[in-house]
């Protein structure tokens, strides 16, 4: 029976840790990085967007002249940039990191929540014009890089919960497309559901199942 | 402000903060003697911290090792401009609650003697459950039903079936009740404000 003694265990992984410290570490740039994503993420797949098609015609007048399209349309960029935020800051371990993304889904789900409504009532008169075919693919071919960005990005950070962490940055990848659908494609909020916040929630889910996949990676890391 | 300068100045912060966040920055920058002095230092607070939580569990050494290792592998995330010890017990609960959560039943028959500051209860047996959460004050802070689960099938090392023949529950129940369990001891790990 051998007895070893705790503290001097303890010892030697703080020497054999602090030897490894020499080289030091360069901080984690929480803002700048999630600045850097969110605006890349977008003029990326605005480039795409416009390289795949046109913006909806009179997009602008509608913008300017429905206070509820604003609404939807800012909310959208809002979930998807408080999304961002605690996607990035589940990346630096602290408290309260599920209330962030609490709040973050609650204005994702308020989102939502506005075109459930227009099914019912319509902001617009529903009109075809400005149809993209294979929008929804491309909600998921526009969000999916993004995505893959972010947690390669979210690596270099210490995540936690790498599921919630990956559903989050999933999820405001995924928004990004399908907020600018709202101008880029025809509007009718079925079509909104079913063809562009859709595809959005399936990155979400796709960054979860990713999350999942580096969590098992992490806790496999010597 | 510099980080250096914003952790000296930060005088009305508790002094292991203001040590801890120096050394931080510090060891960020390579200095292999304050990261020394901060990681002997946070041991003893984290073995602290972890028995008033936990008790005096047998696996309390292996846990303080891995917190040490989750904050040498996500050092470079404490930024100097935000308070120390939300940071490091947000890393201590995650792993400590993950090492009990992953925490596998002991093979039948090993002996739990080279376990460091071990409980000597290789003899333990589920009847004894009870008096063993009184004497090393397991989880002291969860209500009885959540302390016995833990302690039967995370201490003592019994499977979920074998727990739930013991206490007379079914095994679908001890699972549920395993998982409040943690989950409670998850809220009751962000009481930090003593430490």
């Amino acid at each position: 029976m051998s007895h070893t003694d705790p503290h001097s265990n303890r010892t030697r992984l703080i020497d054999q840790l602090a030897q490894e410290s020499a080289a030091g570490v360069r901080p984690f740039a929480l803002a700048p990085l999630l600045t850097v994503w969110w605006l890349l993420s977008w003029v990326f797949v605005v480039t795409m967007t416009l390289l795949t098609g046109s913006l909806r015609p009179g997009w602008q007048d509608q913008l300017a002249g429905s206070l509820r399209f604003s609404i939807e349309t800012g909310l959208g960029i809002a979930a998807g940039l408080l999304l961002c935020i605690a996607a990035f800051r589940s990346a630096v371990p602290g408290p309260h990191q599920r209330r962030w993304t609490g709040a973050a889904l609650m204005l994702a789900l308020l989102w939502i929540g506005s075109f459930v409504m227009g099914l019912a009532a319509p902001t617009f008169e529903t009109a075809v014009i400005g149809a993209r075919p294979g929008c929804e693919q491309q909600v998921l071919l526009f969000g999916l890089p993004a995505m893959l960005a972010g947690l390669w990005l979210m690596r270099r950070g210490y995540v936690l919960n790498w599921p919630l962490a990956g559903a989050a940055i999933g999820l405001a990848a995924g928004f990004i497309p399908a907020t600018l659908m709202l101008v880029a494609c025809w509007y009718q909020p079925q079509h909104i559901l079913g063809f562009h916040i859709f595809p959005a929630l399936l990155l979400g889910l796709g960054g979860g199942m990713l999350g999942l996949g580096l969590q098992w990676l992490d806790s496999r890391r010597p | 402000m510099t980080c250096t300068d914003s952790a000296s100045s930060a005088d009305t912060r508790p002094n292991d903060e203001v040590r801890w966040s120096t050394w931080m920055v510090e060891a960020q920058q390579g200095d292999q003697e304050s990261y020394r002095k901060l990681l002997t230092s946070l041991a003893n607070a984290i073995t602290a911290y972890l028995r008033v939580k936990f008790g005096n569990i047998d696996f309390l050494e292996d846990c303080v090792q891995e917190c040490l290792l989750a904050i040498h592998q996500g050092r470079h995330t404490y930024q100097c401009s935000k308070p120390f010890r939300p940071w490091m017990f947000a890393v201590v609960r995650h792993k400590a609650i993950d090492m009990l959560r992953h925490r596998a039943r002991r093979p039948q028959g090993e002996s739990m003697d080279d376990d460091s500051n071990h409980l000597e209860n290789s003899r333990v047996v589920p009847d004894q459950s009870e008096e063993l959460m009184v004497r090393e004050e397991f989880f002291i802070g969860l209500p009885n039903h959540f302390r016995e689960a833990l302690v039967l099938t995370r201490v003592i090392g019994l499977s979920v079936r074998e727990a739930a023949d013991h206490t007379g529950v079914t095994e679908a129940a001890m699972k549920v009740r395993v998982h409040r369990a943690l989950k409670a001891l998850r809220k009751l790990l962000d009481e930090v404000d003593a430490f």
